[in-house]
């Protein structure tokens, strides 16, 4: 397999990891929420923050930019392990 | 960064999987006890391999991309966030590698710790700024309770199993690349060669 479809294949690869561990945590409560929740028993929920993000995604697009991020991640891993093959094929 | 690559082009695959690393890591949910769930932080290797400075760098690139395409954290909250996850996770993790190793621990035992430090200090410096940014009635030490048992208990999980995926990953670059590692000051020849020794 040549550099750029080992990058390809661990590219898609984790980003298909990330997509369906994102969708296994689905219904639980994430750290920074329950964090979320302290801040609003701290202040008697009268803390609002001083300036919200222009864009949300919604949960499915959170995770499609979950499973892009995690996508980069792989074709970088590509790239690492293909740098490997090459060098033990010149030693040998 | 770029100087280093320049001065030694053989770094460069081991840079991609550090930051592979932080890419990865920090993009998976994972579930942990008590019904939560969070993400590891993936800055455990970088900053063995190539110590804080260049970890924070590749940090900084996921956290951008994460408060401007996520809402995860924001622009307003990117220094904050720089300091627990760029800064103090990676030079905790850095000090903790060098410290066991000056020990003389295993050289895995000592990766498994730093990586898993790494992770940890990143969330008890998160309790710390929010404790701050919002103190109890009774003081700061109140909230930073507060924060804490929530990071705590979901975090010590999520820090063993990053230990431990970063400690595989640091074996198999030991075996393919470990005259690059010598050559970074990440492990001698003499652990090298007693390791061989060992496996042979």
């Amino acid at each position: 397999m040549n550099r750029l479809n080992l990058m390809i294949v661990l590219g898609l690869l984790f980003g298909s990891i990330a997509f369906i561990a994102s969708a296994s945590v689905q219904g639980l409560t994430g750290s920074d929420d329950q964090a979320g929740g302290v801040i609003s028993g701290l202040t008697g929920g009268s803390y609002h923050p001083w300036l919200d993000s222009l864009w949300h995604p919604n949960s499915e697009e959170e995770r499609l930019l979950f499973s892009l991020q995690a996508g980069i991640g792989g074709l970088l891993l590509g790239y690492f392990f293909d740098s490997v093959k090459r060098k033990k094929a010149t030693r040998e | 960064m770029s100087k280093l690559v320049k001065a030694r082009r053989e770094t460069l695959p081991l840079l991609a999987v550090s930051g592979a690393f932080i890419f990865v890591l920090s993009s998976l949910k994972l579930p942990s006890v008590s019904g939560s769930c969070s993400h590891p932080t993936g800055t455990g290797l970088g900053s063995i391999l190539f110590g804080p400075g260049i970890t924070s760098v590749i940090t900084i690139v996921v956290l951008v991309y994460q408060a401007l395409f996520l809402a995860h954290g924001g622009l307003t909250t990117l220094g904050a966030n720089v300091f627990s996850m760029g800064i103090a996770g990676p030079l905790a993790g850095y000090v903790v590698y060098k410290g066991a190793m000056k020990a003389g621990l295993n050289l895995y035992f000592a990766v498994f710790m730093a990586a898993a430090l790494a992770d940890l200090a990143t969330y008890v410096v998160t309790s710390l700024q929010l404790a701050l940014a919002f103190p109890a009635a009774t003081g700061v030490l109140t909230s930073f309770k507060a924060f804490m048992a929530i990071f705590a208990v979901t975090q010590i999980p999520l820090a063993i199993v990053e230990g431990a995926v970063t400690s595989l990953m640091f074996k198999y670059i030991l075996h393919s690349r470990s005259d690059v590692l010598v050559r970074l000051n990440v492990v001698s020849l003499k652990a090298v060669q007693k390791l061989r020794e060992v496996s042979a």
